[in-house]
């Protein structure tokens, strides 16, 4: 008798933990933090460190780091 | 996926889910297991581990040695541990729980010692080996444990725990010198000693001969 | 409004904030990273002592003196604490704090505290390591260090974790990163996992091998729930940042940060196959480890997607080199783990050296490797300096990529054979051990390897402390322009 118990409640948690995911997932998409990834991908970039720049190379080897890449 | 709350909120149930499941589960389900005779009339097992033994375990546990020995026997089958001599039974949980600390361990660069005290009853193999491990094992990886001895002066006469090397040791005190373990040894063999699977329980029964 | 609701209310940031340079929140970030780098640099080499001494001791048990304090049990042990709780702690606490400070935009503020919590953990651990030497160890795995140093670290996370929390409540900007919910998710995981653990293992001991299941709880989702996000939130940052490329699919990420936090936490008690605990959680921890597979192929995917087409620019950067070692090591190190969980790996692999194989796999190849790279990125920025020598990363890269891969194999393949081996009981005990130890030497070797890179890596590092070109102060993200070099 035991078991059916625990397997019961496991369960029903189970249930009520799924649907709070959903209803997490359905309220974040209704508030609008599903919408615009692009953006937020670009977020850590900005004026200082714009996107397309490379932004790290051996010490003293830039501009021959720069010729390496740009030339394929 | 701004919002800090939620996200707390999500964080917080997947590890309060694992929890729930992997732990307050085994609570509940083993938690409170107690020992038990396997016949009416016979002594509840396991028994509560007492004495000297128990002190060996500190130093069992001070000097790492779970890191390379386990104490667990898998089931006939999975793994060679039957067949080796490390149980005649697969360890269940109730063979942990009066265990204070349960020493399961995850390596073994030795072999495991559930049963260790009856396969390998003897104290004198025991100390030769913790004191050289070359001696009883010769080309074994254990570390030597010589600072578990001391040699000291023969007195009057040997000391009954002095160390019987074997002719030809190289490793042997030099004449009028003796090695004889200290308390911490003494200890540990016991422990040692004191790791035997012999006995039954109701859901762990030894194999019948094949 | 009350302080509690306060903080929660704010969750629209952004305007009224000021946006902060880079260049101010480096600086400001300065003292507490270069402290935790410190630390961390000195724990590594520590650890790679304890580590070298380990691993020769075990295949040369009688060329070592008998001391006590150096014996396999208790060195082994100074080893993984040293490298966990004090390379890899000190490296997330100075990366992540310093992603954190980046990504949310704000003038950081209390920097004092995390130099005086970061002091509180670099003792405590001092006392807990040498409490290991001294005998008093718990032979608790990952938990080592004797239980009365565990109030100092809980403490100085307490402050370390508060200041984390601060940076994210008080952020400039709208937009939330990827790296920003790992490092959140990470920072709020370690000190449940840890506290849980101390109080159910040490202080208040469960029953039987209930210790063993909240063990590997424990040590597993320290790998998974703390090193694993501090390590992808690098990932997720300094590879698009490089390259000067955003995330392929930051829908994926969603994706993986998600399916890692529910899946992860299950899988420890792989560690527990066929060992004394209920059938039911082994088959569940299998099924877990098994779809680790999932947020694995994702964060895989996703970062080769960024990648791809740039891979002269990746051999190009320092960081990067690292990094994406790193990450390639991370999606290796976890498609191996979930085939070992499966009992039919596991029969063979438990117990044996494959499994320190697997360990070193994730927590150097992936994670340390990618603490490298960050740290390459990190200091130039925090101290406006170049580092002094290109030649001594050069080597610290190869000696480190050729040392745990050869590592690697030794372990893996060594590991496997001794699996068999022990499994056939026509084969004695001892000769399985034996048959281990030249697999044991190369691991040594391969040790030796590991301890030059780290030696180039903490001679370049004090030098750029010490005597290091002092650059031009300039706005925003300086070092690398040409008129500045040299």
């Amino acid at each position: 008798m035991q078991w059916h118990i625990y397997l019961l409640i496991i369960a029903v948690l189970g249930v009520v933990f799924f649907a709070a995911a959903l209803i997490a997932l359905f309220w974040s998409a209704k508030r609008g933090h599903l919408t615009n990834f692009e953006l937020q991908s670009k977020s850590i970039f900005d004026d200082d460190e714009p996107e397309g720049e490379h932004t790290d190379f051996f010490p003293g080897e830039k501009s021959k780091a720069r010729q390496k890449i740009t030339n394929r | 996926m701004k919002n800090l709350p939620l996200l707390f909120l999500g964080i917080f149930f997947c590890i309060a889910f694992s929890w729930t499941g992997l732990i307050l589960s085994s609570q509940i389900q083993f938690g409170s297991l107690e020992p038990i005779a396997i016949e009416e009339g016979e002594r509840p097992h396991p028994r509560k581990p007492v004495g000297l033994a128990d002190q060996g375990k500190q130093v069992y546990i001070g000097n790492g040695c779970m890191y390379c020995h386990s104490q667990q026997t898998r089931r006939k089958g999975f793994g060679a541990d039957f067949d080796r001599g490390w149980g005649e039974r697969q360890t269940v949980p109730r063979d942990y729980i009066l265990q204070k600390r349960v020493l399961l361990g995850t390596m073994r660069t030795g072999p495991d010692l559930m049963n260790v005290g009856q396969r390998l009853s003897s104290r004198d193999w025991h100390h030769l080996h913790l004191y050289d491990p070359q001696i009883t094992s010769e080309g074994s990886v254990m570390p030597p444990f010589g600072f578990l001895y001391r040699t000291q002066e023969i007195g009057d006469a040997p000391s009954d725990h002095a160390l019987r090397f074997p002719p030809n040791y190289e490793g042997a005190p030099e004449s009028g010198y003796e090695v004889v373990p200290s308390a911490r040894a003494e200890a540990l063999v016991d422990y040692l000693l004191s790791l035997k699977i012999n006995y039954e329980l109701p859901e762990s029964k030894f194999a019948s001969d094949d | 409004m009350s302080p509690l609701a306060s903080f929660f209310g704010a969750i629209r940031p952004g305007g009224d904030r000021p946006k902060v340079q880079l260049t101010q929140i480096d600086e400001s970030m300065r003292s507490p990273c270069v402290f935790f780098i410190m630390a961390a640099l000195s724990w590594l080499v520590a650890g790679t002592v304890f580590a070298l001494l380990a691993s020769f001791t075990l295949h040369a048990p009688d060329y070592f003196p008998n001391w006590e304090w150096l014996t396999f049990g208790r060195v082994r042990s100074a080893h993984l604490n040293a490298v966990a709780y004090g390379w890899s702690n000190n490296a997330v606490f100075a990366v992540g704090l310093w992603l954190m400070a980046r990504l949310c935009r704000t003038e950081v503020r209390h920097g004092g505290l995390l130099l005086v919590a970061g002091l509180f953990w670099n003792v405590g651990l001092f006392c807990g390591i040498l409490g290991i030497l001294n005998g008093n160890m718990t032979s608790v795995e990952w938990l080592e260090m004797p239980s009365s140093v565990a109030p100092l670290l809980v403490a100085s996370y307490a402050l370390i974790g508060v200041w984390g929390i601060l940076s994210f409540r008080y952020r400039a900007t709208d937009h939330v990163y990827v790296s920003q919910w790992y490092i959140l998710a990470a920072l709020f995981w370690f000190p449940w996992l840890y506290v849980v653990a101390q109080v159910m293992i040490l202080w208040m001991p469960a029953r039987g091998t209930v210790q063993s299941i909240t063990n590997w709880w424990f040590a597993h989702n320290v790998l998974g729930l703390w090193y694993t996000p501090m390590g992808l939130a690098a990932a997720y940052y300094f590879i698009p940042k490089v390259l000067g490329r955003p995330i392929h699919s930051y829908y994926l990420s969603v994706i993986g940060f998600w399916s890692l936090a529910l899946f992860y936490n299950w899988a420890g008690v792989h560690h527990l196959i066929g060992g004394p605990i209920p059938v039911w959680l082994i088959s569940a921890g299998i099924v877990a480890s098994v779809m680790m597979v999932i947020p694995v192929i994702v964060t895989a995917v996703n970062h080769h997607m960024t990648v791809v087409g740039q891979f002269k620019a990746v051999w190009m950067s320092p960081t990067l080199r690292f990094i994406v070692f790193g990450a390639m090591s991370y999606t290796l190190a976890s498609l191996i783990g979930s085939a070992m969980a499966l009992r039919e790996v596991n029969v063979v692999t438990h117990f044996t050296h494959f499994t320190v194989g697997h360990a070193h796999h994730g927590a150097y190849a992936f994670f340390t490797m990618t603490m490298f790279g960050s740290i390459y990125f990190m200091m130039p920025r925090l101290l406006n300096r170049e580092w002094p020598s290109a030649f001594l990363i050069r080597v610290h890269f190869w000696a480190a990529a050729l040392g745990i891969t050869l590592m690697l194999l030794a372990l893996h393949v060594g590991g496997w054979i001794q699996g068999l081996e022990m499994n056939n009981p026509d084969i004695p005990f001892l000769d399985t051990v034996k048959n281990t130890v030249p697999w044991l030497i190369s691991r040594s070797l391969a040790g030796c390897l590991l301890a030059i890179g780290h030696l180039a890596f903490f001679i370049n590092f004090f030098w750029m402390l010490w005597g290091g070109e002092t650059v031009e102060e300039l706005e925003g993200p300086t070092l690398f322009n040409e008129q500045v070099e040299g």
